[in-house]
């Protein structure tokens, strides 16, 4: 793969626009460390409070303390490839590590930074030093105390070379970590690093065991010890991870609710959970049906096409939530005839996208036209919409000398969804005179095929929490810019939102990149997606965050009847 | 006899290394290392971090010299490390080969129970509406995928009769009944029915049509109008001078048949989130996780050669006239 990053950039441009790069091919993930996203959620299917027959499988069990109990068992799609936070950057591998580790901070939808093993923080005048005071009384599930020398441990092991962490950038330019007193530890920045919350409001920097890390070695990511409402327990031949309650866990970052929307002040209540593999889709969803599983999470696990025949069930709730990112194309700039805003602008015109919700993803999203999504708080309405309008973009390719169109190479990660979105791409451009040629590869080829060679355009996505995504994905030079641009204007206005420390105005800077990239358009907009969660109705209080995860400790089991 | 099987073993042996040295090759040739899989999405990876992986990983040499380190740790009996989970393969495929195995057996012994009387019947019985039923599922069992058998049975018997589970195996059938655990080898045939059932079909379908075959031949046959002469019972007559005449081809061919039982549990494993090898190769193969493919290739070459084999052997037993030298 090329790299883009020349040597004549800071280290600390480079950081700050790294880290905004992950999470865009396909199952990382990063938190947001902006402010004012607002993301709505989109409840479907049956009460939730309503308790209804009990699966056959559920696990008895007594209940210690106020727990109810119960055993939560979840099916998704893919296995985790490790549970080691600094070893992995997949959704697969976080969606369970979140259940085993507490991080320092939370991050919400909406930009706030609450609690979690540090109870507070404050930055130094210069804002490159940032001192955490942690909680008491806290120990990994192993016995180990967490303290500030944990937390120097954990922060030391990610950015240590040797280690080679795929996540360790997101830690941006963080020079050292220094012990205060075993409740104080201090963060010292080389430069000052807005998006700071980010590794550390997710599982990426939490705070691990030293001696499990000392103990298993290599194999840490096998045996995982946190500090986490729930603890490891096995990791079966058929992939299936169980943990099981911490029972010393009584405390809960105050992002996290109960069932009546007050903040939680409890450990995890079930006694186990178990998250199993089961790869086909049709089975996964029959599991769900005849009561073997409780719910159905993790990005992709619930198949869209699915979705409205389980909303009919009584005994299965939906929740949904709009997914924070969109689906587009790269249109690539430096090919005649795309370099032709004209011939880019019908490409837009030209692609029916309410059709291309319907067939590609069952109608399970809206059409895109930001390329900020509607999720995000940044996100501005009033962009060009490009609305289906084929007299327009026949007008607009006579305009640009192509009515007799071109081949356009095309492409496509290899994924039914993607296919079949790009067959009714492939006959819409066809009336444009726009021959479609697909290419369609693993997602690590697209990425390495769009870089190096010279593809007409390329299909993309991306899951992120904060709009600064578009430094690492329109930027010129950016990594995944497959429009390959020249824009200074945009990038300027890029790099200003990053350091603006004013929220309207960077809103304002937003708006602008927003209307830029459309009047342009350097991409073809497609769709925005949800995520979703299929569960049993006797699994009480659901939600999902701005990246897709949902987070155990807040989740019940109603007791059966 | 022992000759004969000694020169087989030693033509399994070269069999095996090309094998090996030709998947591993193979694999190689696919784009991308594992590195590349592993950082995709993570951009903020520099070469220099990418590069202290690969040499962690053992991926710094050019492919031969790959393929050599390999192969010198096969023959002290290493199958190398996982490059995705860290562990090592031996374990990996080890936990995982009995699942498949288990899965093969009970395909075969559907197919089997199904074939044995509904291919001698239909043969005994020619044109007779069982004998036209019989043919009718033999067309069905070819047509069919696997797959889809395997998600029709599981919306029928999990989702609307809730009377089998849909997927998994918590508890092995045959440790289960070497420790007299009956309930657990229960939940384990409860477990395993569903997937040998969509597993052994098409087989069944297949075999039903070669007995069938073979049957009509060895009852057209001078020695079998011969022992009817003598006034034999028709059933006597049926098992002992056609059925066992009959199933030397038959044998042969069930034989071949286990390589398509082991790439067929493949499938059926990710239909039925079955703990077994299939489903961690085609993981394997997506990860790239070399040693991990190579060593289910070389377990999968290993299981296919012995039982043919086995087969092999099996002639002679079945077949006075036969002489293996």
């Amino acid at each position: 793969m090329q790299k883009h990053t020349t040597s004549s950039q800071t280290d600390w441009e480079r950081a700050a626009r790294d880290y905004a790069r992950d999470a865009v091919s396909r199952r990382t993930f990063l938190g947001l460390a902006g402010a004012g996203a607002v993301v709505g959620l989109v409840g479907c299917g049956s009460d939730s409070t309503e308790s209804t027959e009990s699966s056959p499988t559920t696990a008895g069990g007594e209940s210690p303390s106020e727990a109810t109990g119960g055993a939560l068992i979840v099916a998704r799609g893919q296995s985790s490839d490790s549970l080691d936070p600094h070893k992995s950057g997949l959704l697969v591998a976080h969606e369970v590590m979140w259940q085993i580790f507490d991080s320092l901070v939370y991050l919400d939808a909406d930009g706030i930074v609450y609690p979690g093993l540090a109870t507070s923080w404050e930055f130094s005048e210069d804002n490159k030093t940032l001192t955490f005071s942690l909680r008491e009384n806290v120990s990994f599930h192993d016995g180990t105390p967490f303290d500030a020398e944990a937390v120097k441990f954990t922060m030391d092991r990610w950015l240590d070379p040797e280690t080679a962490s795929p996540t360790s950038y997101m830690a941006g330019p963080l020079s050292s970590v220094t012990v205060v007193d075993p409740l104080t530890v201090e963060f010292q920045y080389e430069e000052t690093f807005v998006p700071i919350f980010v590794g550390l409001g997710y599982s990426y920097g939490a705070p691990i065991s030293p001696a499990a890390v000392e103990e298993h070695g290599d194999l840490f990511g096998r045996n995982p010890v946190g500090t986490g409402p729930y603890k490891f327990e096995d990791w079966g031949v058929d992939e299936t991870i169980t943990l099981s309650r911490n029972a010393e866990h009584d405390w809960a970052t105050p992002m996290y609710l109960d069932a009546s929307g007050n903040a939680l002040d409890t450990g995890g209540s079930l006694d186990s959970v178990e998250f199993r593999v089961i790869p086909q889709p049709a089975t996964r969803v029959s599991a769900l049906r005849a009561g073997e599983v409780d719910m159905i999470a993790g990005t992709g696990s619930v198949p869209d096409n699915q979705v409205s025949t389980l909303q009919d069930l009584d005994d299965i709730q939906i929740i949904q939530r709009a997914a924070s990112g969109t689906y587009y194309a790269y249109l690539n700039t430096t090919v005649a005839p795309l370099d032709d805003v004209r011939v880019r602008q019908a490409i837009n015109y030209a692609v029916d996208k309410e059709t291309l919700v319907k067939l590609a993803i069952s109608g399970q999203g809206k059409p895109a036209d930001s390329l900020v999504g509607s999720a995000f708080g940044a996100y501005d309405g009033s962009v060009e919409k490009y609305e289906f309008d084929l007299d327009k973009a026949k007008a607009l390719m006579e305009e640009a000398g192509q009515s007799e169109g071109f081949d356009l190479d095309f492409l496509v990660i290899n994924d039914a969804q993607f296919e079949s979105a790009i067959q009714v791409v492939q006959e819409n451009l066809a009336k444009i005179n726009i021959n479609v040629k697909v290419e369609a590869l693993p997602v690590g080829q697209v990425i390495e095929a769009a870089g190096s060679g010279d593809p007409g355009a390329t299909f993309f996505y991306y899951t992120f929490s904060d709009p600064d995504i578009l430094t690492s994905l329109i930027r010129s030079g950016a990594g995944f810019n497959y429009s390959k641009q020249d824009d200074p204007e945009l990038d300027e206005l890029l790099d200003a939102q990053r350091v603006e420390f004013d929220a309207d105005k960077r809103t304002e800077m937003l708006h602008q990149i927003q209307q830029r990239i459309a009047d342009q358009a350097y991409c073809l907009m497609l769709w925005e997606g949800l995520g979703t969660v299929a569960a049993r109705s006797d699994i009480e209080n659901i939600r999902i965050d701005m990246v897709g995860f949902v987070h155990i400790q807040e989740i019940n089991k109603v007791a059966s009847s | 006899m022992l000759s004969y099987t000694l020169r087989r073993i030693a033509h399994a042996a070269v069999v095996l290394v090309l094998v090996v040295l030709v998947a591993s090759l193979l694999l190689r040739l696919i784009p991308g290392d594992p590195v590349d899989v592993i950082s995709a999405g993570n951009p903020g990876i520099t070469e220099e971090d990418k590069d202290i992986m690969r040499e962690q990983l053992g991926l710094d040499g050019p492919a031969h010299s790959q393929v050599w380190h390999y192969v010198q740790g096969l023959v002290k009996g290493d199958l190398g490390t996982s490059l995705q989970f860290r562990l090592p393969v031996s374990d990996i495929v080890g936990e995982r080969l009995p699942a498949t195995i288990e899965l093969a057996v009970a395909g075969l012994a559907v197919a089997v129970l199904i074939a044995i009387p509904a291919g001698i019947y239909s043969a005994v019985r020619q044109g007779s509406i069982a004998d036209h039923a019989a043919s009718t599922m033999v067309l069905i069992g070819f047509s069919i995928p696997s797959f889809l058998v395997g998600v029709m049975l599981i919306y029928l018997f999990s989702t609307t009769l809730h009377v089998l589970p849909s997927s998994g195996l918590p508890t092995s059938l045959f440790p289960a009944l070497l420790d007299g655990d009956w309930a657990g080898a229960g939940d384990a045939l409860r477990h395993l029915a569903l997937p040998a059932f969509a597993l052994g079909l098409s087989l069944a379908a297949w075999s039903t049509r070669m007995i069938r075959q073979s049957m009509i031949a060895a009852l057209s046959e001078d020695y079998v109008k011969f022992a009817r002469a003598k006034g034999l019972s028709t059933w006597s007559v049926v098992i002992r001078h056609g059925f066992k005449n009959a199933l030397i081809p038959v044998t042969t061919l069930l034989g071949l048949q286990m390589g398509y039982l082991l790439s067929g549990a493949f499938i059926i494993e990710n239909v039925f989130a079955w703990p077994g090898l299939g489903r961690s190769t085609v993981q394997a193969i997506l990860f790239r996780d070399y040693p991990v493919v190579q060593g289910v290739v070389l377990v999968t070459a290993v299981t296919f050669l012995v039982f043919n084999l086995l087969i092999d052997l099996l002639y002679a037993a079945l077949d006075p006239r036969i002489r293996l030298a």
